[in-house]
């Protein structure tokens, strides 16, 4: 079963378009949506929130289709946004009694020992508290009503180091219940490289690929070595090349490939994710 | 409790910031300065009218309520339940007010029910056009909105006194004051009609919207 | 049972976990029916993802290692020694192609070799 289904869903603004993306989050894994600013991973989670209404395409969550006036849905959905969406000029205390009542599920126990874990202070006003903070605090709300599938938009973006390896820590324990999900977005792919099973990327608007993260990686391969290998067709195995004075450094798509084609002459290198969206949002081959 | 419960509860919760001011402005206004003042029966309505509307408009706030469980339909609908009961709760409570201090200052504690139920009608009427201009302009133009919108209801202040002088009007209220199981029935539907006409509106143009 | 991954060795990190499981069971220090841990927890103790886990399970299951039982998990397997004790021999027959592949490139014959073994034993045998 997929915790999310996208299907054929499109969606145009004035100056950027989401074209015709298809993908699927299973459950009970971690998916990672990534992509460059502005690929459309917001607007991709937006519209499985029901916030975005898309101009085309279906969408189900956790097997119920959705539009603009479903909304029951959401009390299975743990989300957290990369902005504070809270009314800043309340207390934490006071924006927990906001949102707690709206979900049947709510357990006070977990969310006090989250305000503990965190060191939160219930009394200080949200517009007070620092980034991190405020990211904390709305992982404590999204996880204390026993969410099956958990959203993050761009968690980590302005977290010092030490909380993001928390955070991962936290998402690991959540998906320890199998029957829990976790949809990812970040252009921060360090997160991703290790705990995620699924990986989607999104560029310009375009899904690039959606599929276990190891498989990605086994089918990419960096492959460095000297310039005098390169000629026009060869350029056109990689998916982005970058050329500098003292050798080429490319990634391609067929790892056999490219292995059958330089042999022995070149480094090979199984690329990151980052790696991977690096060449190919820097997209086609060019030439210094 | 039901989701529109739950949504006047935060609307409550959010205006007690503006407490304060509530209670500033209702003693300068409630007839200790100015007796019969309608800037308490018709303004004080307005203006909770304005800060409920106006506490959940910001963009990162319809995000939030985006991620509630709860239908478009509904959060549109709390809006207008919540602006509605305190709109009629602060009629009652501008009169109640008013009468306190006439008692103090003349000694008689007269509750001037024509000018409560008038500023609740108007007040309701005023937020059958209010909430849809404000889904359909967004949180960005809202502000000017206000303002416009706040001087549009002192001029109207003028003009509402000047029309309540006029013969025509004594006619057409005495007519009320004779009638009032009709008037109400007139009044009363009409005021539904224009609300749910709002509503409807209000609806159509938020479900649309990206937030 | 340590289970030790580098992610920047080169070597995917299934095959770097069914290595020192393998290793682990081949060494005896993971005796049969010994429950390893759930994939899930495993995944979460060395923060890397499910699947990734999983992969390495599946490939020590076909193996004949471990078994999985669905609803209690992952156990050493107990119904193969005879298949364990194969394996160690392979492992041992690897060393040994390794040590003649040393002893050409030196070079040195297999005679004085066999010799030196002895000697080694001898003198009280252990490394180190």
């Amino acid at each position: 079963m997929n915790a999310v289904e996208i299907r054929n869903v499109s969606k145009s603004y004035k100056n950027y378009k989401l074209s015709n993306v298809s993908f699927q989050v299973p459950n009970g894994y971690i998916t990672g949506l990534i992509g460059p600013n502005g690929a459309g991973k917001s607007t991709i989670i937006k519209s499985i929130m029901g916030m975005v209404i898309p101009d085309q395409g279906d969408i189900s969550v956790l097997g119920q289709p959705i539009d603009s006036e479903r909304a029951d849905y959401k009390e299975q959905i743990g989300y957290i946004s990369d902005e504070n969406i809270y009314y800043d000029y309340l207390t934490l205390a006071e924006m927990k009694k906001i949102v707690a009542p709206f979900y049947s599920n709510w357990d006070e126990d977990l969310y006090l020992k989250y305000m503990d874990i965190f060191e939160l202070p219930a009394r200080k006003k949200i517009k007070e508290c620092s980034k991190g903070m405020k990211t904390k605090f709305s992982i404590a709300l999204a996880l204390s009503h026993h969410p099956k599938l958990l959203i993050m938009d761009e968690p980590t973006a302005g977290l010092d180091p030490v909380f993001r390896r928390e955070l991962l820590e936290l998402l690991a324990d959540y998906i320890l219940d199998e029957r829990n999900t976790i949809l990812f977005s970040t252009h921060l792919t360090t997160d991703l490289d290790r705990v995620a099973d699924y990986v989607t990327f999104v560029n310009r608007g375009q899904l690039v690929f959606s599929e276990a993260k190891d498989e990605v990686l086994d089918r990419y391969l960096i492959v460095k070595g000297g310039r005098e290998l390169l000629d026009g067709d060869i350029r056109k195995e990689f998916v982005g090349l970058r050329e500098t004075g003292v050798g080429f450094e490319g990634l391609s798509r067929d790892r056999d490939r490219v292995v059958s084609l330089f042999g022995n002459d070149v480094m090979y290198q199984t690329p990151t994710l980052e790696e991977i969206m690096y060449y190919t949002a820097k997209g086609g081959i060019k030439h210094v | 409790m039901s989701s529109i419960s739950l949504l006047m509860r935060k609307d409550l919760l959010l205006l007690k910031r503006y407490l304060w001011l509530i209670v500033i402005y209702t003693i300068i206004f409630s007839g200790f300065v100015q007796k019969d003042n309608l800037l308490l029966y018709n303004f004080l309505p307005m203006l909770l009218l304005i800060l409920v509307v106006n506490n959940d408009m910001q963009p990162s706030s319809q995000q939030f309520l985006g991620t509630l469980p709860v239908r478009r339909k509904i959060l549109v609908l709390s809006k207008y339940a919540s602006a509605g009961s305190l709109l009629i709760i602060a009629g009652i409570l501008g009169g109640l007010v008013n009468s306190l201090a006439r008692y103090y200052l003349d000694g008689n504690m007269y509750f001037h029910t024509l000018l409560v139920v008038g500023s609740i009608i108007s007040g309701l009427l005023f937020m059958a056009l209010y909430i849809p201009l404000f889904y359909w302009i967004g949180p960005k133009g809202g502000q000017f909105l206000n303002i416009v919108l706040i001087l549009f209801v002192m001029m109207g202040n003028g003009i509402v006194t000047g029309i309540l002088s006029t013969e025509q009007t004594i006619i057409i209220m005495d007519w009320f004051n004779n009638h009032p199981v009709e008037s109400g029935v007139i009044c009363g539907g009409a005021i539904i009609v224009a609300i749910l006409t709002s509503y409807v509106i209000s609806t159509a143009i938020f479900k649309k919207r990206d937030i | 049972m340590n289970i030790l991954l580098s992610p920047s060795s080169g070597e995917p990190i299934y095959l770097q976990i069914v290595r020192q499981v393998r290793g682990s069971i081949l060494q005896g220090e993971l005796t049969p029916g010994t429950p390893l841990p759930s994939i899930r927890q495993l995944a979460k103790d060395l923060q890397i993802s499910v699947i990734t886990t999983k992969r390495a399970y599946n490939e020590l299951e076909q193996e004949g290692l471990i078994d999985s039982v669905v609803g209690k998990g992952s156990f050493v397997s107990g119904g193969n020694q005879e298949f364990i004790r194969e394996q160690r021999l392979r492992l041992l027959e690897d060393k040994i192609r390794e040590l003649l592949e040393e002893c050409r490139n030196i070079p040195i014959d297999v005679e004085e070799l066999v010799e030196w073994i002895r000697l080694v034993e001898k003198e009280g045998g252990h490394n180190r």
